[in-house]
């Protein structure tokens, strides 16, 4: 199998395992495609686009009581991907800005990398606190329910309110140091510091938005709970 | 139907109306409506979400792994008959008249 190939292979078995449970199946269907594409880089073309399924959130809107189960096990699923996929990418990030931090060329930006690592940290004891939390396999309907009901909950607290608020506060003052701190070290990068605090800001702007939309999504469905409830 | 009307979507409800009864390979959708895999898929993803795409694993051939297949529900051909009426795509389907039918 040539080396194109045997990557479209990996990307596709590296998004399944990553995939949440109920998006596995469509992961696993793309795999299973591949042995239809003949040429190598449309075969390869083909499993990058797999990389998207990882950022499709299904979700089941229930009609009735007995569709919570199934609505309570996507929610979970999701937000174990979350978990997952957040883990290493914060871990990743604080490592990243860790190894930079020694070599730091002034002050501002030392303490710039080390309150990006502290937020770093901090979201990570976020993802860790905001993960789903466990039902026995013979749980009967109302404890299913209602462990439905406190996990979209804490999904509308992740997104919204002091969760949110903290995780974008905290994230601004180490990514200015470090901007400041580059311009004062290597005045002839200003120009490129300033792109990037730009692009952090466009950035943490687009967040703001993009969190409340889905903190109301989850409010709207705890809503529609109580009225299925009734 | 809470779904998004793109034109994406509206290009494989196309697709699916050139022979709303049989079932298609994702690949083959994928050729045939020019879409990338990573468009089409999360479009197919939430047709099936809201139930206007059913989906099955075809029984594989020996030494061939089982593809997964794709077809309309009754809900989708009505919600894509429905959908594709207001827009130029529906004017070139030449089995929009078939499906008007079933």
């Amino acid at each position: 199998m040539k080396i194109v190939r045997l990557g479209a292979v990996s990307i596709l078995r590296t998004v399944i395992r990553l995939t949440s449970h109920s998006t596995q199946n469509w992961a696993k269907a793309m795999l299973a495609e591949l042995d239809s594409i003949g040429n190598d880089w449309a075969a390869f073309l083909w499993a990058l686009g797999s990389v998207r399924i990882l950022f499709v959130h299904q979700t089941i809107h229930p009609m009735g009581l007995s569709d919570i189960p199934a609505a309570a096990k996507v929610l979970t699923d999701r937000m174990n991907q979350r978990t997952r996929l957040g883990s290493v990418l914060v871990s990743g990030m604080a490592l990243f800005f860790g190894r930079a931090f020694l070599d730091a060329s002034d002050t501002f930006q030392q303490v710039g990398y080390a309150l990006i690592v502290a937020a770093m940290l901090y979201m990570l004891l976020q993802l860790f606190a905001g993960r789903p939390r466990r039902i026995p396999d013979n749980a009967n309907l109302n404890a299913r329910i209602a462990l439905y009901r406190s996990e979209l909950g804490r999904e509308r607290d992740f997104h919204g309110g002091c969760w949110f608020w903290s995780r974008l506060v905290i994230m601004m003052p180490g990514f200015i140091l470090l901007c400041v701190g580059g311009m004062i070290a290597h005045p002839s990068t200003t120009y490129n510091q300033i792109v990037l605090l730009a692009l952090f800001l466009v950035f943490s702007a687009l967040s703001i938005p993009n969190n409340l939309i889905r903190a109301r999504n989850y409010a709207r469905q705890l809503h529609d709970l109580g009225s299925l409830e009734l | 139907m809470k779904i998004r009307r793109s034109p994406q979507t509206m290009i494989v409800l196309a697709d699916f109306l050139e022979d709303p009864l049989a079932w298609k390979y994702g690949y083959d959708i994928s050729r045939s409506t020019g879409l990338k895999s990573g468009t089409l898929y999360p479009i197919l993803m939430r047709l099936a979400e809201h139930g206007l795409l059913q989906t099955s694993w075809e029984l594989a051939e020996t030494g061939k792994p089982p593809r997964h297949l794709y077809k309309l529900t009754k809900t989708g051909l009505r919600y894509s008959q429905e959908q594709l009426i207001s827009t130029d795509v529906a004017m070139n389907q030449p089995a929009f008249s078939e499906v008007k039918a079933l």
